[in-house]
């Protein structure tokens, strides 16, 4: 209750707060000033309220780069902007769409998307290519690697054709062999599975309890023959099944590595965005 | 007289002018602290930021800044609240300022658990001589920072610093008494296999630990003194020490849990019961 008069009095406090703060001029002014402190959230609101009264290219396209500075791609593919090619700042912002679909992995919205705005021409052409090809290798289905490499200079070249290398040859384990080989020899499927410590260690368990059975087995010590007889076994078969699991957790860890490798690459990169400097 | 009413317009807009500005920000100051008071964080950071950025003399430098402090400590962003308050502190206008905005940025460092940090500055603090007369408030928030370390019996004693009979001296004991000894825990676990279970209420834990050791203990003797040396060595190293080490280690947890959930019934006693300012 306290809050709520306490609110009721706020708002009767506002109607009074004083215009000279809140004229769009000096709204933008301070919006700008957020913007460059890196107060990205209230400069979008900011932005909003003056975007009520007025209408200015600059202001529209910083509203949409705060969001995209935040993060908040789906508030950047929400906003809606000009279609019109007067609008100062179409290619930036269809390119920021693009890379938002991009880093929300909707790539099938991203197709649409690409084939709908038609960058060619524009300043941002190359850009939204080098994106494009980046869409390629995130993706099951590839195409050729020259058609893969071509928009990039030669600076970056040799790093997508790592990329593409990659993708085409992802150096994966077969489960079913590592079960196979650890069936064999225990613990050889782990280390086919890039396991050399927990493989050893697997060998030498099961080696170890087997011998033990055999021993007490041959002593005539028939309770702890069958108990260690039960935990080789119990080794035996966990080392199998290890092995396959190791051999999938293996190929999982190859395709993290490779899109984590993208994303890094593409952070550095800034996702080809230019920079602005809308703050000197 | 044509110059005299010009000179009198001319001061009158100059004076009017002044006058509505210095309402004008007024008014916006009154407005951020309404919605700092109605709990409206964000909004109150944002009318402060504003009042700060038309603030060209610089009026409201220290409290525009304080109060966005407060108020993304309120919405727990405390990195950006200790940046604020730090920028308070710089613009402080008296000495007394300076230590309510310090004590601030203690808080936050208690919350955040940067506490070598809280530490730090109070002892900083302390060592100023212009702080001579805040001794006891030095002390308590040493007491909460200390709290908030797991350190409740030295909490205990900064308490007792500023009265023997504080409520707070009374809490971080008793909690300081409940608190298990991690390496009683161990050390007894090393002795007798369970018996740190024991120790920390784990009666089932303890009881089976004993037997599993009681076990493949006697299966390693019996299997040495039958002379079956490599089985001895065998089942000893993969099997007791196996099961030793793994009674020692559970102890440890044990402690550590049941230390855990003391501290945090502790804390929320703090929370919801103790009614002297908090961090």
């Amino acid at each position: 209750m306290k809050i709520i008069s306490i609110l009721f009095f706020c708002y009767s406090l506002s109607f009074a707060q004083s215009q000279l703060f809140n004229s769009p001029q000096e709204v933008k002014k301070f919006a700008d000033y957020l913007y460059c402190e890196f107060d990205y959230l209230r400069a979008a609101e900011e932005y909003q309220k003056f975007l009520r009264t007025d209408k200015n290219d600059t202001v529209i396209f910083k509203s949409v780069l705060s969001y995209y500075m935040m993060d908040r791609f789906s508030d950047v593919l929400n906003f809606s902007v000009s279609s019109s090619r007067n609008f100062v700042f179409y290619d930036d912002t269809q390119f920021l769409k693009l890379i938002s679909l991009f880093r929300l992995n909707m790539f099938n919205e991203f197709d649409t998307t690409a084939a709908l705005i038609k960058m060619i021409g524009s300043k941002l052409e190359t850009n939204s290519e080098k994106l494009i090809r980046f869409t390629f290798l995130m993706r099951d289905s590839i195409s050729s690697k020259g058609f893969i490499v071509s928009p990039f200079d030669e600076t970056e070249k040799t790093t997508i054709e790592k990329f593409y290398d990659r993708k085409q040859n992802p150096h994966y384990k077969s489960p079913l062999l590592a079960a196979v080989f650890s069936s064999i020899i225990p613990g050889s499927g782990k280390v086919y599975a890039d396991k050399l410590g927990d493989g050893i260690f697997a060998f030498l368990t099961t080696g170890v309890f087997t011998f033990l059975a055999y021993d007490n087995f041959k002593a005539d010590h028939k309770f702890r023959g069958w108990l260690f007889g039960g935990l080789a076994g119990l080794f035996y078969a966990g080392n199998i099944y290890g092995s396959a699991a190791a051999a999938q957790i293996f190929n999982a860890g190859v395709q993290f590595n490779f899109q984590n490798d993208i994303q890094i690459y593409l952070t550095k990169k800034k996702h080809y965005l230019p920079e602005y400097d809308f703050c000197n | 007289m044509i110059f005299a009413i010009k000179r009198a317009t001319l001061f009158l807009s100059i004076f009017t002018t002044a006058a509505f500005s210095q309402t004008a920000l007024q008014q916006q100051h009154d407005y951020a602290i309404c919605l700092y008071n109605s709990e409206e964080y964000f909004d109150a950071i944002t009318e402060f930021k504003r009042l700060l950025f038309f603030d060209g003399k610089n009026e409201f430098t220290f409290e525009a800044n304080s109060m966005i402090g407060k108020s993304y400590k309120a919405g727990a962003k405390f990195d950006d609240a200790i940046r604020y308050f730090v920028l308070a502190q710089i613009a402080a206008p008296s000495k007394d300022k300076v230590f309510e905005t310090q004590i601030e940025i203690i808080r936050c460092n208690i919350l955040r658990r940067t506490t070598d940090r809280a530490l730090r500055i109070l002892s900083d603090l302390e060592a100023d001589p212009s702080f001579i007369n805040n001794k006891a408030e030095i002390n308590y928030w040493r007491g909460w920072a200390l709290m908030f370390d797991d350190r409740w019996k030295d909490a205990a004693a900064e308490f007792k610093k500023i009265e023997k009979a504080h409520p707070l001296n009374a809490i971080a004991e008793n909690i300081n008494e409940q608190i298990y000894s991690v390496t009683l825990a161990k050390s007894l676990s090393y002795i007798i296999p369970g018996a740190g279970q024991f120790y920390t209420g784990h009666y089932f834990s303890g009881a089976l630990s004993l037997a599993w050791n009681i076990l493949w203990g006697y299966l390693t003797v019996n299997a040495f003194i039958g002379n079956r040396i490599f089985d001895g060595l065998m089942v000893g190293n993969l099997l007791w020490f196996r099961f030793y080490r793994g009674n020692i280690q559970n102890a440890e947890k044990f402690a550590l849990e049941e230390n855990l959930k003391i501290i945090n019934n502790g804390l929320k006693y703090l929370q919801n019961e103790y009614n002297g300012e908090k961090p």
